[in-house]
């Protein structure tokens, strides 16, 4: 079997060296970090590695211990009831299936540092986050921290809106256990820093959602916590007010504060945090500096259940065994087994598994604007097919069908099938799509007699990915719009007007 | 336990009586609904009860609203503290869940919530016997005492029964019912004399017991209850705030998971 021409092997770039693949649920140690390599088109930010000289010394504020968050599921809330009372099954099956939220979180804060802590939605952040703030009782593990902790927490939820900005500052200082008089010596610094102006004095059901966001981060980095929590919600301000919080993020941190930083927001991990903790189905993936932490999360997007491996040296040259030894490889790395994957298809030309690299060769799908994805699809043939066919289809956020070609549009002929025949195509698709994120579909097909645009799907995976499209905020966009379409220009010059008159 | 409410004071003092004055805001009267509701409450027990049913008792000595709201107001505030603790977790939800804060702060706020109106309902009930003729004493001073503990009691059901309710909502819609059930086996409308002949005793092993009688013997009777009356109060008081306490720290690990 051969496989297509030159992208067998393609834009395969035996990348980092294998020291650097590390266990993927291990701890990576400073020493560890030391040798990886950030993303190269990531600008360096001012920390690079967590433990740095700056806050080695520092004392630790934060420490946890193999924390851990157990939430019992029960299938209705009387089985509690009869667990109170010594029961532990009910026809033969218990009571309560266990689901572990949050294992094995281990980390230390120093003063002034700003952890950051990213993962997809579901993955243990917000679980973690409780716990650190004090609002949840971990099942396992240890946690100290030394000082007042405050959580920004769904931010603004917590506002009494039939209450005055003013009063709820009052409000929320009581609640947390600080005397009146704290909050009334802390109200013009608020006051002024919120610049709320005269809505400030109105009840907080007519403020707008930024409005609520401006109030609530204002009391709460006012109110100066040893350990000052931030999520996403911050992201809601408008741009103006989420500079000025970075900068008084900065400037408390400058002071001391120590921070605990969650978001999807990469630009916002890379320019605050010294460190950070990737976090995957409930566990810590990784641990260390918040470039390489990024560029993990997004790895781990891409579908590896336990995060990013990176990718093993490709296969020598194509040579017959080498082939096959690609298909095992494929099948090792199969995104198309994913949980989301919508499948469907008559069968007889089966999309066996599939794989995709970034440009640095590691299983990811996270990528630069105008970067190659290289895709390799394993098919299989179940019956004889004449005219074997693999094509993909590429999906915005809206799901509508941005692009969609295969070998045939290409004009790529794959070499007739027998059952039990298999073949790898290779796919270089180069993301010339605006920075988003997309889906991607595979299908394996033949074409039917008489209609030459036709053709039956023999297989089809859909809802795969998601693709990553990034761009750096220092690189010219090279297009605007959807996608590029192919653009060229040319000039020539011309007199000058009125010469010829 | 007493710490975090000591540490909490503030908020709990400035939430309940937010809650009090804010219970009737939007009402065009607002706050003169506070005094309205009881006053208007006192009328109908009274109209009810001494003309249509033409209830009488000759051992009842004094006006019959007086008799009847002497119990009747301090049962009220007992009753909404504890359907207000039931609820505490479940309306503060939001707080807890996010922020460190103890548990038994909000059921504290709501006892004191409902503190708050049995000290204005009674003022009222002080102005109306006054104006039927019965005089104040120095024994009226007392009062607050057996009041605050009857609510202090009121504090640890709520605080078990807050718990169980996060976990198990049913508790929510049985507790009315137990309250209604409450009310009538305590002598409250009627007098203990009407009870059946073993009851009649029995009713001294009720835990209102204490509480409603001894404020009766305070108000009506200008007497001071007898030291074992005290003892029964304090005991009883004892018993409630330990098993709430019990039942919360049992199931604090899981309580802000579930709400």
């Amino acid at each position: 079997m051969s496989c297509g021409g030159e992208g067998c092997v393609g834009p395969i770039i035996p990348a980092l060296g294998a020291d650097a693949i590390g266990g993927p649920r291990t701890r990576m140690t400073p020493a560890v970090l030391a040798t990886t390599q950030a993303v190269p088109t990531r600008q360096p930010t001012e920390v690079q590695t967590g433990p740095s000289a700056r806050a080695g010394d520092a004392p630790v504020v934060v420490r946890a211990e193999g924390l851990g968050k157990r939430f019992r599921i029960y299938g209705t809330p009387l089985d509690r009831a009869w667990e109170w009372f010594g029961r532990r099954q009910r026809a033969g099956k218990p009571l309560h299936t266990d689901f572990w939220a949050v294992r094995d979180v281990s980390f230390e804060v120093r003063r002034g540092e700003c952890l950051g802590i990213i993962g997809p939605n579901g993955s243990g952040k917000s679980t973690l986050l409780k716990m650190i703030a004090g609002a949840m009782r971990p099942t396992e593990g240890r946690f100290e921290v030394d000082g007042m902790v405050l959580s920004l927490l769904e931010l603004g939820a917590g506002l009494n809106p039939m209450l005055t900005g003013r009063a709820n500052i009052v409000s929320a200082a009581t609640l947390l256990g600080f005397p009146a008089s704290f909050a009334r010596d802390k109200i013009e610094e608020i006051e002024s820093f919120a610049e709320l102006g005269e809505f400030f004095d109105r009840p907080v059901n007519m403020y707008s959602s930024g409005m609520r966001v401006r109030l609530a981060f204002s009391m709460f980095a006012c109110f100066r916590p040893e350990v000052f929590i931030v999520d996403e919600a911050l992201s809601v301000g408008d741009v103006f007010f989420q500079q000025k919080c970075a900068a008084r993020i900065r400037e408390l941190m400058a002071s001391g504060m120590t921070m605990i930083f969650v978001s999807h927001d990469q630009g916002a991990v890379l320019s605050l945090c010294t460190r950070a903790i990737v976090m995957n189905h409930g566990r810590p993936i990784f641990q260390g500096g918040p470039d390489e932490a990024v560029s993990r999360y997004l790895a781990s997007l891409s579908g590896n259940k336990w995060g990013p491996r990176l990718a093993p040296p490709p296969p020598a040259a194509a040579a017959s065994p080498a082939d096959d030894a690609l298909a095992q490889t494929i099948i090792k790395h199969d995104i198309t087994a994913a949980r989301r994957a919508q499948r469907h298809g008559t069968g007889e030309l089966a999309i066996v598994a599939a794989r995709v690299l970034d440009p640095r060769g590691r299983d990811s799908m996270a990528v630069q604007v105008g970067e190659k994805l290289t895709i390799q699809v394993l098919l299989e043939a179940r019956d004889q097919i004449e005219a074997p066919r693999a094509g993909i289809r590429v999906f915005d956020r809206f799901n509508s069908m941005i692009f969609a070609a295969g070998t045939f549009q290409l004009g790529h002929q794959l070499p007739p099938m027998k059952p039990g025949d298999r073949v790898v195509v290779v796919f270089t698709l180069t993301m010339d799509v605006q920075p988003d994120r997309y889906t991607f579909g595979l299908g394996a097909g033949e074409p039917v007699a008489g209609d030459i645009n036709a053709g039956i799907a023999h297989d089809r995976v859909d809802r795969l990915g998601p693709i990553h499209v990034e761009i750096s905020p220092t690189t010219v966009r090279p297009f605007y719009g959807a996608a590029r379409l192919p653009l060229s220009a040319v000039h020539h010059a011309c007199q000058p007007s009125g010469v010829h008159a | 336990m007493l710490p975090s409410l000591v540490k909490h004071r503030s908020y709990i003092w400035r939430t309940a009586w937010a809650e009090v004055r804010d219970r009737y805001a939007g009402a065009g009267l607002g706050f003169v609904w506070n005094i309205l509701q009881p006053l208007c409450l006192i009328l109908i027990f009274t109209v009810v009860f001494t003309s249509i049913l033409r209830h009488s008792a000759p051992e009842i000595k004094v006006h019959y609203t007086v008799y009847l709201c002497a119990a009747m107001l301090p049962w009220q505030a007992f009753a909404d503290c504890i359907s207000r603790g039931t609820g505490a977790f479940i309306q503060n939800a939001i707080y807890l869940r996010k922020l460190p804060i103890p548990e038994q702060v909000f059921v504290a706020q709501s006892a004191l919530t409902s503190a708050i109106g049995l000290v204005i309902s009674y003022v009222i009930l002080v102005i109306v016997a006054v104006c039927l003729g019965h005089y104040p004493s120095w024994h009226w001073l007392l009062l607050p005492v057996p009041m605050a503990l009857l609510i202090a009691m009121g504090f640890g059901i709520g605080l078990a029964l807050g718990t169980l309710n996060a976990f198990i909502r049913d508790v929510g819609q049985l507790v009315p019912v137990l309250l209604q059930i409450g009310f009538w086996t305590y002598p409250i409308v009627y007098h203990r004399k009407h009870l059946p002949e073993p009851f009649d005793h029995l009713v001294q092993f009720n835990p209102l017991f204490p509480y409603l009688d001894g404020i009766r013997q305070l108000f009506i009777d200008r007497h001071v209850p007898d030291p074992w009356m005290w003892l029964a109060m304090f005991g009883w008081t004892g018993a409630a705030a330990i098993a709430g306490s019990f039942v919360l720290r049992r199931l604090r690990d899981e309580l802000r998971d579930v709400i």
